[in-house]
């Protein structure tokens, strides 16, 4: 009986730090896919030239990120129907920071609204931003992914031993 | 089709104060009052319909321009952007706004066209039987004739092109037409509701250079039709086209034969390459039949 507490109490916090690490593991795919997706983008416009939903459409499914693929869903929705792009449809993207959420509103918002080359330009400018972006998520991924997971079992066993 | 496009205050107006079927261009100026063109008379819209007095008009922002524009192109100014530069984007439904704003050149070519300060929005429509006055003058037993519809800018030539095509199937004339449709005017795009009948192969948005050979060579046409033409390079199309034994009709600008005879692409064409021209006017609203014409310009008397 004292075996199977413990092992449920272990599993427990280590499913806290599964938890708390998929945000550093969300943000890293997050910023992974929009990287790949903003390349696809640009070649995109630069040579197919085909309307901006129906880019976003084809990256969407091939997009690892759930929470990436919601926010593309939303933005083909608004263009499909003639609707503007607004920071609310950022706001529940909470693997987010602010400054992030900013960043990708300004830039989805600005997509579209130029010819090919002011555009191409435009997309590579945002993509180092973005690049940074990717870098650090990987490396808060790196860094406290894994940590979180062994913290939680390490408390885990701190709290059974402390029953015990 | 409109409310796609136009903001919820103007469309609501456009779609319930006015009859669609007579309005047929909308004029945005950035900063100045809405202009709407009904049964070819000019007049202001207000929140009650149209009007007549500048205190109740609606005005129009460069904001509500820029949103026009952006919303055509479904937010992809970049995949319209040859369309800009020749000063205009077509909808797929058929609709074609006009714009005017800062031209950006480079080298002599028009690169873009930003800042868009005025649109002129055309609405395409079908008046059905509007091309069996002349239907009769242009085909009879010995087959199709080559045919130039003429008159001023917004005329109504467009709209007999698109009639007299859906005539030819109505009269179960069976004969592969090839239309050329360089601003994507008379055919519309993938959404229009326009119908040109039942033996119409489209080629859209190409010059007609690129159409005329490209439907020559692949579609084996009996008729070639096209839109507006203009210069000494439309002229080698139509007689590239004469040269293949394919008839053609057209459309130009003009108001009068005399005006006609100067236009660069008649000047370069041989004598008589037209057997037949039809001509309109907005003498009595947008598509009054003025008459048609033979190779020698004496008008065809009816009996």
């Amino acid at each position: 009986m004292t075996i199977i507490l413990i092992v449920i109490i272990i599993v427990c916090f280590a499913l806290i730090g599964f938890k708390l690490s998929s945000y550093y593991v969300n943000r890293k795919k997050f910023f992974g896919s929009l990287v790949l997706m903003l390349s696809n983008l640009e070649a995109d416009v630069v040579f197919s030239r085909d309307k901006l939903a129906n880019i976003l459409k084809k990256n969407v499914e091939v997009c690892a990120s759930r929470e990436l693929c919601d926010l593309c869903q939303n933005i083909i929705f608004a263009i499909e129907n003639k609707q503007a792009i607004t920071e609310k449809m950022f706001d529940d993207v909470k693997i987010l920071k602010n400054d992030e959420r900013q960043l990708l509103y300004k830039f989805f918002s600005s997509l579209g609204k130029y010819d090919v080359i002011a555009q191409s330009k435009e997309i590579k400018t945002y993509q180092i931003s973005i690049n940074n972006y990717s870098t650090q998520a990987q490396e808060d991924c790196k860094k406290y992914s894994g940590l979180f997971i062994k913290l939680g079992i390490i408390v885990g066993i701190l709290v059974c031993l402390l029953i015990i | 089709m409109l409310q796609e496009i136009l903001s919820e205050p103007l469309a609501n107006i456009i779609n319930y104060k006015i009859a669609l079927s007579t309005l047929s261009e909308i004029r945005l100026r950035a900063n100045k009052p809405i202009v709407v063109f009904v049964k070819g008379q000019p007049y202001y819209i207000s929140d009650k319909g149209l009007c007549c007095d500048l205190n109740s008009a609606m005005f129009c922002t460069q904001e509500m321009i820029a949103d026009i524009v952006y919303k055509a192109s479904d937010y992809s100014i970049y995949s319209v952007n040859e369309q800009i530069k020749n000063g205009y984007i077509t909808m797929s439904n058929g609709v074609r706004i006009g714009l005017c704003g800062n031209v950006v050149e480079e080298n002599g070519q028009v690169k873009t066209i930003t800042n868009w300060t005025s649109i002129n929005i055309r609405i395409p429509h079908q008046i059905k039987n509007m091309s069996l006055c002349a239907f009769d003058d242009i085909v009879d037993e010995t087959g199709i004739k080559n045919c130039l519809i003429v008159s001023p800018p917004g005329a109504g030539k467009t709209t007999f092109l698109r009639d007299f095509l859906f005539q030819l199937s109505e009269h179960n004339y069976c004969l592969n037409v090839s239309v050329v449709d360089e601003r994507g005017e008379i055919a519309g795009g993938i959404d229009s509701k326009l119908d040109l009948g039942n033996f119409c192969d489209i080629v859209s948005f190409c010059s007609k250079q690129i159409g005329f050979m490209q439907c020559i060579r692949s579609m084996n046409p009996g008729l070639i039709v096209t839109d507006e033409i203009g210069d000494k390079e439309d002229a080698k199309c139509l007689i590239d086209a004469m040269n293949c034994g394919v008839k053609v009709m057209a459309t130009a600008h003009a108001s009068s034969i005399e005006e006609l005879r100067r236009k660069d692409f008649f000047v370069n064409l041989p004598s008589q390459y037209f057997q037949r021209y039809v001509f309109l006017s907005k003498r009595e609203g947008p598509g009054t039949y003025e008459g048609t014409y033979n190779e020698k310009f004496a008008k065809i008397v009816k009996w």
